[in-house]
């Protein structure tokens, strides 16, 4: 053997029902290096990273650990053999403190002669381990007072203590903001240093680009092939993800623009944003850029009734709207698609139709009950429309794909017929290809006449997608550009002019890559 | 191709009117029944049936407040409670000479309040229903032991014979209360699976912030919900007392805990947003049917609430056995 392998895998096949997950994937993970894996949803990522990790077992194959072959490995196994795994969604317990969580599994080497647990001993051990990191988290903290990146390190932490040679990260930044992500990023290349390995699941190509030594591409449960990251360009990468080359990702621009259909005049809400006025014309896409945190989400809740709003005035078609509550609005033709679709989108548990139905039951409704065949008949026009993939209507959602579950949101929301219609991180998430066909649909929506609000926190999303764009910055409206002046440049510009804030310029240009 | 359509069609049908739950709880009650039928002399007897039948109509009524609880995502265990606070409040205002209707409407009245405290601390205090129905069970029960001095009021003849006929008539030989309690459920299984206002109950319960963001009025759903619970729990006490002509404080101790068991039985998830009334009742007629065999068979009554809970347990035993096969089976 010439070069030190840290994890070899073998013609890895994964069957799930109807599926086949994996088939016959091999790669070598080097020693001390870091090795991006991308790909679309559903390609594989998570159920070779699951493998890996011995949450599921491969159908054939094999998989070498530091050069020991290892067979029927379990979760412990793995941990046991050195693989840390990092989920996407963090597994902390939340109402323990950092140390309880670092060493969770293991409390009882921190056993006293009555065999109760010696908080000093524990919290100083842990502080050793923080302090590797330079991390202001102190081991006494609960988890849930902490900032998600923060999270995230107690987790790398937690994976280490149990002296991990292979770290898988999956999705570690979908939820940081940029400041957190460059102190991630240094802790990364701190750890690859210190000859660890790393497995990086991102769909970023910047993230992909700066990080990796090489990129490993799965499509449709197969190995596409494993580019040096030197070597590449992020075209040819995601050209290789989606087995095309995509060379226009966004929809021209609408060519129709009419008169304004909604304005709001001077929105606040204290402590979250300060007077937010904007306007949305007939057949526009207006984009919301900012960081998250800048109140972007809480200005729409305010505008739609869901949360009250301390001042401010919202006009629909020239009418001051009277709301009490979001159903108000929705009744005046404001509908806003939340961000996070499993938490507060959907019912997981329910069927396809009852929860494209859930936001105008009164529309499959005779006399006092439910008209089931309407009910059935209205989800198969949705299904069909917007080309969810589903056996029957009567599915429950939590058995559809991600991009499927959120044409199922779409298909809910439009069943109301909304004027004006507000997406928050439309595309979070969901891979390149399903991106650009929801990219498309909104132009489309926007062309049959509604007006559409896009809220996103990728700057390149906002550029190309939308007709004109505000930008919001704690809670203020610093800025906003249309047409020609929609590009980065201007944008950053706008805020640093408006805003002589050097972070914030910074964060924003960095934000922009 | 046409047949094959055509028994696909039958199934859906099938399957849409009774669940895999729902089939094998009868399949099992039939059983049992076959096998009392049998091996006993007296199941079969008109005076036996009847008694299982009234002992079954009144649990009945309040399964359909524990499951609309279930589903809303919440829980109830303040029914046994309420139904006790109706029968008594009826039967202290009544002994006293005070006219009958207006009796009635105090006992309704006082269970609604019930209902209404339960669903404000719990949608607009956002206190966990958990604590407050604890709460309100101690309440109730309290209030009937304060009205009451402790000790059940006989009301023995003194009843309207109007009022005594619902809960004592027969019609053709069947008491009328069962006829009662088996309209009121097939109005509720109806309308759990078809009104809009339940199927809002549903949404709430599977997942409330989603419901929230669709518009539906999430705060109203839930104070709904305990008032209704705690409506049937007092129409419960009033055919309480017009069964058993007397009104006891301690009446229904225990009965949450009976009802919740045949909603898990059932089908009912105590995660809420799944589960129909039909599946409940059935759970408390496997309970009541139980029971009811132990005694004929002669097995000490010390024995029926041990059997009930090896009954919970194995019944949702099979359930969490029958998923994980199937999980077993897709990851194969």
């Amino acid at each position: 053997m010439s070069e030190a392998y840290a994890l070899r895998v073998k013609e890895i096949t994964k069957r799930f029902p109807g599926t086949k997950a994996l088939s016959g994937v091999s790669f070598d993970l080097r020693q001390g290096e870091i090795m991006a894996l991308v790909g679309e949803n559903g390609a594989g990522k998570s159920t070779l990273c699951n493998i890996i990790g011995g949450v599921l077992q491969p159908n054939s194959g094999e998989i070498e650990i530091l050069g020991k072959t290892v067979t029927n490995l379990t979760p412990r196994d793995a941990a046991n053999a050195g693989i840390g795994f990092v989920h996407q969604e963090l597994a902390s317990c939340q109402n323990l403190t950092v140390a309880e969580n670092v060493f969770i599994g293991r409390l009882n080497k921190f056993h006293n002669k009555l065999g109760l647990v010696d908080y000093k001993k524990l919290n100083k051990a842990t502080a050793i381990l923080l302090k590797k990191f330079n991390s202001k988290i102190k081991p006494d903290q609960k988890i849930r007072e902490l900032k998600i990146a923060d999270q995230q390190v107690v987790e790398i932490v937690r994976s280490l203590s149990i002296s991990c040679k292979i770290l898988i990260l999956d999705e570690p930044t979908s939820a940081l903001t940029k400041s957190e992500i460059d102190t991630l990023f240094k802790l990364i290349k701190e750890l690859k240093n210190s000859g660890i390995s790393i497995i990086y699941i991102s769909h970023r190509m910047d993230e992909v680009l700066e990080l990796s030594d090489r990129v490993t591409i799965l499509r449709d449960g197969c190995l596409i092939e494993t580019l040096n990251t030197n070597n590449t360009t992020a075209e040819e990468i995601v050209g290789k993800m989606v087995g095309r080359i995509i060379t226009n990702f966004y929809p021209p621009k609408s060519q129709n623009i009419e008169n304004v259909i909604l304005e709001a005049k001077n929105l606040s809400i204290k402590g979250l944003f300060e007077n937010v006025s904007f306007s949305l014309k007939k057949g526009e896409i207006l984009g919301i850029a900012g960081l998250v945190g800048a109140g972007r989400t809480e200005v729409i809740c305010g505008m739609c009734g869901l949360r009250k709003l301390d001042s401010g005035e919202v006009f629909i078609g020239g009418e001051k709207l009277e709301i009490s509550n979001y159903s108000d609005a929705i009744k005046k033709g404001i509908s806003y698609l939340t961000e996070d679709r499993k938490k507060q989108g959907l019912f997981l548990r329910m069927s396809l139709k009852q929860n494209i139905s859930a936001t105008n039951l009164k529309n499959i409704t005779r006399g006092l009950l439910i008209n089931n065949n309407k009910e059935s008949k209205t989800a198969k026009e949705y299904v069909k429309k917007l080309g969810i993939k589903a056996s029957s209507v009567d599915d429950k959602v939590n058995f559809l794909s991600g991009g499927n579950q959120q044409k199922v949101m779409f298909a809910k929301w439009l069943y109301t017929n909304p004027k004006v219609f507000a997406l928050d991180e439309p595309t979070r998430g969901i891979d390149v290809g399903a991106k650009s066909e929801i990219h498309n649909m909104l132009r489309d929506l926007c062309n049959e006449g509604m007006g559409i609000i896009v809220i996103s926190s990728e700057l390149p999303e906002i550029i190309g997608l939308c007709d004109r764009a505000i930008v919001m910055h704690e809670g203020k409206v610093v800025g906003e550009a249309t047409k020609d002046d929609l590009n980065e440049h201007t944008l950053i510009t706008m805020a640093s002019a408006i805003n002589n804030n050097y972070q914030f310029e910074t964060e924003l240009s960095n934000y922009a890559k | 191709m046409q047949s094959e359509s055509n028994r696909i069609n039958q199934k859906r049908l099938f399957n849409s009117i009774l669940n895999f739950r729902e089939l094998n709880l009868i399949i099992i009650i039939i059983a049992i029944a076959a096998f009392l039928w049998i091996f006993t002399d007296s199941f079969s007897s008109t005076n036996n049936l009847r008694s299982v039948g009234v002992s079954f109509a009144i649990n009945c009524i309040v399964v359909i407040a524990m499951a609309l609880v279930i589903i809303s995502g919440g829980i109830d265990l303040s029914v046994g409670s309420v139904m006790a606070l109706s029968s008594c409040l009826f039967a202290v205002l009544y002994l006293d000479g005070n006219p009958f209707i207006l009796c009635v409407l105090a006992a309704i009245g006082a269970s609604l309040a019930c209902g209404l405290f339960n669903g404000f601390l719990i949608a607009k205090q956002k206190m966990p229903p958990f604590i407050v129905t604890l709460a309100m069970l101690g309440i109730a029960r309290g209030i009937c032991l304060i009205i009451t001095t402790g000790t059940p009021l006989s009301l023995v003849d003194k009843l309207p014979p109007a009022f005594r006929f619902l809960g004592g008539g027969s019609f053709q030989g069947i008491p009328v209360l069962l006829i009662i309690s088996v309209v009121l459920v097939v109005i509720a299984d109806t309308l759990f699976r078809k009104s809009p206002l339940l199927r809002q109950v549903y949404y709430t319960g599977s997942n409330q912030k989603a419901a929230e963001f669709s518009g539906i009025n999430v705060d109203k759903v839930k104070i709904l919900v305990y008032v209704f619970s705690a409506l049937l729990c007092g129409l419960a006490g009033l055919l309480f007392v017009s069964r058993y002509s007397f009104a006891s404080p301690v009446a229904g101790q225990g009965l949450e805990l009976t009802v919740i068991a045949g909603c898990v039985i059932g089908g009912i998830s105590m995660e809420g947003g799944e589960g129909t009334v039909l599946g409940a009742v059935l759970g408390v007629i496997l309970l009541s049917v139980i029971n009811n065999g132990l005694i004929l068979l002669d097995v000490s009554v010390y024995w029926q609430q041990f059997i009930s809970g090896i009954i919970l347990i194995s019944a949702v035993w099979l359930d969490y056995s029958r998923i994980s096969r199937r999980n077993k089976k897709l990851n194969a």
